[in-house]
């Protein structure tokens, strides 16, 4: 036992291994599909997150933030971070992506082991070539799974999402372009740091606006989150999984180890952290307000999106060590959701809406409570881990002076359970809509059990957010910090 | 360890009845034995603390956030309703015995309920205070959402937004104050906080604590949320949940934050004082005899803030006093009127008329819960608001003639109540309404015996809440810590 788990942690010291070992997957997936084997590919990649994401939890146990390949660390709690990255994809992939044409399954598969190397790359990256590049592999991936959905919808919405990210895109070259002209070519973080603290204030700050402009169209937050519902909308809700949940944890760590730890972290810019500051706080008002009229369940968790990011980013602006703790909370509690959607739409043509959701907890009372619990951590009640995160960054938030934003941020909390809290009454509180045609023709007991999606893998990151929500209350929060912060 | 057991017991209990509880019986049972055990462990517990000395405000030594929040402590200001809960929750449990629908479900979220509140009142550290303080809406949400009567989505649902509301203003608060104290206890902080910052965490504490009271402008979820409850959530808000309000302002609010305590003092008494008069009279105009019971417990929990208000230890042990035998008096009107209800399948004050003759015993029970709300001598509501009365009247001046008014009207509306509901022309339609049974006479029993007690001999509870008043009330009058 001894040798193995030896073994084990020796592995975990490697922190290229799981990339590799995903990507290998990914590629191998990639020729399995071609000789009609979709459903070999499929859980090849899954396997091989599972792995990595166990990996990377013995990692983020047991070792120190350091440098895992050139221009990119790994370790601590950035293998914290990637272990829910690969968990969520490893979800997605075990969702068993229904909705997704047989032709097409393979390749997702693929692309959804490609996204999560790159949105750990990404977190991890200490270079700015390395994460642009990073950066731009996630949204090339972001941008195939939302166009992978089944009819015309998902294609144009795939396409607008392209266009826009473009834009974005071009922010992140002209940032690039400054930096190499600031710092005469050099693009690693550390060298960074003395760049730009030598450098004109003003020149310094338009550099980190650029880059912030890129990194928050990709987060989704406000003013640049026109994508999120749309794609959130259409995608199919097992790709879903993994799509709303990882890329955010990636892009919310790059703004936070640029903005709250290395480059413009320092003391004089403070402008920057009022235009967070400002942009956090629109993100939390808009996306709740705007997520209170959704009656389509995936869209509504996309202008919610909207509102988590704010609340990431008072975590940015206040410094606050919980920031990587909620962005993962969050990716948890997202994929279960979409897990959930997924597993009820499996077997249906239709199914997201509210009215679809009506009643589910008498017919499938495991799936309502999972979706439930996953409805009370993104709102943040207590005993779920997303209170934990909210309560480490709007803790830090006022200690460092931001009362104000903690109290948008708080008050944004309530504002969101006017919808989050609708699909639980939904699904508990209202009698289910009686559909013509499944009045007319019951199905045979087996035959609805075979075309029921899965809900194990979401029960168990569900129990996971219940757990991590509850046992630091009885052994002390410091481990909980530990794996993930970074 | 018995605080430890007393907090998870119920939760054991309710992770019972979800599993074996397939069946009614033995959901029934297993919840009935886990409250008994409960109030058995809560009887130890406070047995054992009178006998010891303990300190008058025991919070857990030192740490701040990084440290293990799960720490207990159970002293003067806790151990009655502590009590009261673990009453109330044998009480709730034989009031839904009648429950057939998902009856698994229903006794394990009132379980579950029973251990959140009573970690509400143990809670030794801020932070484990705050997530008791929330963990209690899920359980109630869903008691009212699943097995509310006609309008019960709505209730439920604007329960849960005001309390969260208030919630998530007082979080706020309690993450100043901890950012301002560098703990997350009350006794022995190192740093006392600066006058500004106490007025900003007093108010934001406040703000969650008046909501949960309910004070004057924020109780507007009250009525709904009562009315459309079924018996057993509406005794436990009534009974427990509302007392953690005035719990909160006395073991949080108050130590923390002496200074804005005292300045804010004239607010709270015309908050209570206006909740006196407007319960009193919104009770007057009802036609539904569960509302009715609601708004009294407005007006009986303005009397709380106006004894809070004072400030003296005379002012808080009234305040305890009140809270506690509205405890009891609520539990055991709702408790009634839900067995009503049950039976004649209306709320409606018109239409129950005369029941004196067809229900002999229920209209006894009915007129003896009336009394003791309106606050008659030798029953417990008296002591309390007498005693809340004087001293306002010391603090405030004539000012509090309108908590007197409160009493008058009290015996105006349950007067009303009692001549309407019993007495007058017995109708036909209820002549063979059955009476109580003997089940339900057992779990009324330990309400009327308690509120005969508190009435007769109020000390049991002041003797046990005495040296943590007094502790408060020192801080609270400007001495040092």
């Amino acid at each position: 036992m001894s040798v193995l788990g030896g073994w084990v942690t020796d592995a975990a010291g490697l922190f290229w291994l799981p990339g590799v070992l995903v990507l290998s997957a990914a590629a191998i997936a990639v020729l399995v599909d071609a000789f009609g084997r979709t459903g070999a590919a499929v859980r090849l990649v899954a396997l091989a997150s599972v792995l990595a994401a166990g990996l990377s939890a013995v990692a983020a146990w047991s070792t120190q933030l350091r440098p895992a390949v050139p221009g990119v660390y790994g370790g601590g709690g950035l293998a914290g971070c990637a272990a829910v990255v690969y968990l969520v994809a490893a979800a997605s992939l075990l969702s068993s992506l229904d909705g997704i044409g047989e032709s097409r399954r393979g390749g997702v598969a693929a692309l959804i082991g490609l996204g999560a190397v790159a949105c750990q790359v990404l977190a991890g990256a200490v270079d700015l070539v390395v994460m642009a590049i990073a950066l731009e592999t996630v949204a090339v991936v972001s941008y195939g799974l939302v166009a992978a959905g089944r009819g015309n919808v998902s294609r144009e919405v795939g396409m607008r999402y392209l266009m826009q990210g473009s834009v974005a895109a071009g922010f992140l070259v002209f940032a690039l372009a400054a930096v190499v002209g600031l710092g005469a070519g050099q693009t690693g973080y550390e060298r960074l740091v003395e760049v730009v603290s030598g450098s004109p204030g003003a020149a310094a700050s338009v550099t980190g606006i650029l880059v912030l402009v890129a990194l928050a169209f990709k987060a989704g937050a406000f003013p640049l989150h026109s994508w999120v519902p749309d794609a959130y909308e259409v995608v199919e809700p097992g790709a879903g999984v993994f799509l709303a949940g990882a890329p955010k944890i990636a892009a919310v760590l790059a703004v936070w180890v640029l903005f709250a730890r290395s480059v413009w972290a320092q003391e004089s810019f403070q402008n920057l952290r009022v235009a967070l500051a400002v942009m956090a706080a629109a993100s939390i008002v808009f996306g709740n307000f705007a997520a209170l009229k959704q009656r389509d369940v995936g869209r509504m968790l996309g202008y919610s999106a909207i509102a988590q990011v704010g609340y990431a980013l008072v975590g940015v602006v206040a410094g606050a060590v919980g920031t990587p703790l909620l962005v993962a909370a969050y990716a948890i509690a997202v994929a279960v959701a979409f897990g959930c959607v997924a597993a009820l739409q499996a077997g249906r043509a239709k199914g997201r809406s509210l009215d679809d959701v009506k009643g589910i907890a008498m017919s499938r009372p495991v799936l309502a409570a999972v979706m439930s619990v996953a409805m009370l951590s993104l709102t943040g009640i207590p005993l779920t881990l997303g209170f934990l995160g909210k309560l480490w960054v709007f803790y830090a938030a006022v200690n460092a002076g931001w009362t104000w934003l903690a109290l948008v941020g708080a008050i944004g909390s309530v504002v969101s359970f006017g919808y989050y809290g609708k699909v639980i009454q939904a699904m508990y509180f209202s009698e289910p809509e009686q559909r013509a045609d499944e009045v007319a023709a019951p199905q045979p007991a087996d035959e609805m059990e075979g075309r029921r999606g899965r809900v194990w893998p979401f029960a168990l990151l569900a129990a996971l957010l219940v757990v991590a929500g509850t046992i630091p209350l009885a052994t002390g929060f410091e481990w909980v910090l530990r794996v993930l912060s970074v | 360890m018995t605080l430890l057991a007393l907090v998870a017991l119920p939760f054991v209990g309710a992770i019972l009845v979800a599993l074996l509880g397939e069946r009614l019986a033995p959901s029934r049972f297993i919840s009935l034995a886990a409250a008994l055990a409960e109030a058995a462990l809560a009887g130890v517990a406070i047995a054992d603390m009178s006998g010891r000395i303990v300190p008058s405000l025991s919070w857990a030594p030192g740490g701040i956030l990084g440290m293990v929040p799960l720490s207990l402590a159970l002293d003067g200001l806790s151990a009655p309703l502590v009590a009261l809960t673990a009453l109330l929750a044998v009480v709730a449990t034989l009031a839904s015995w009648g429950i057939a629908d998902r009856p698994r479900a229903h006794h394990a979220l009132l379980l579950a309920l029973e251990g959140a509140v009573m970690c509400v009142f143990l809670a030794a550290d801020l932070v484990l205070f705050y997530v008791a303080w929330e963990a209690v809406l899920i359980p109630m949400y869903f008691l009212i959402g699943l097995w509310g009567h006609e309008n019960r989505k709505h209730a439920a649902t604007k329960f849960f937004l005001f309390t969260f509301v208030g919630s998530a203003f007082m979080l706020i608060g309690v993450l100043a104050a901890i950012s301002g104290t560098g703990a997350t206890v009350l006794s022995d902080v190192p740093r006392v906080l600066t006058p500004s910052t106490q007025r900003l965490v007093f108010w934001l504490m406040a703000a969650g604590m008046l909501v949960k009271l309910p004070a004057f402008p924020v109780h507007t979820w009250l009525p709904e949320a009562h009315v459309e409850a079924p018996t057993a959530g509406s005794i436990m808000l009534a009974g427990v949940l509302l007392k953690m309000g005035g719990y909160g302002l006395m073991r949080v609010a108050a130590p923390l934050c002496p200074a804005a305590f005292a300045e804010a003092a004239p607010i709270l008494f015309a908050l209570g004082a206006i909740g006196t008069v407007y319960g009193a009279l919104a009770a007057l105009a009802q036609t539904d005899l569960k509302r009715l019971v609601a708004y009294s417990s407005v007006a009986h929990m303005g009397f709380v803030l106006v004894a809070l208000a004072t400030g003296t230890a005379m002012g808080f042990a009234a305040a305890m006093l009140v809270m506690v035998s509205h405890g009891l008096v609520a539990g055991l009107a709702f408790f009634l009127v839900g067995s009503l209800a049950d039976r004649t399948h209306t709320r409606h004050i018109a239409e129950l008329r005369g029941l004196g003759g067809s229900v002999p015993r229920w209209s006894t029970l009915f007129v003896f819960t009336s009394l003791a709300s309106l606050g008659l001598p030798a029953l417990s509501g008296f002591p309390g608001e007498l005693m809340s009365v004087l001293e306002a009247f010391k603090a405030f001046e004539w000012w509090s003639v309108a908590a007197v008014a409160g009493v008058l009207l009290a015996a105006t509306y349950n007067l009303r109540a009692v001549r309407a509901v019993v007495y007058g022309e017995p109708v036909e339609r209820w002549a063979s309404l059955a009476d109580v049974s003997v089940r339900e006479m057992l779990a009324a029993a330990p309400l009327v015996l308690g509120i005969v007690v508190l009435g007769v001999w109020p000390g049991v509870v002041t003797a046990m809440t005495e040296p943590a008043v007094a502790t408060i009330v020192q801080l609270v009058q400007g001495g040092v810590r």
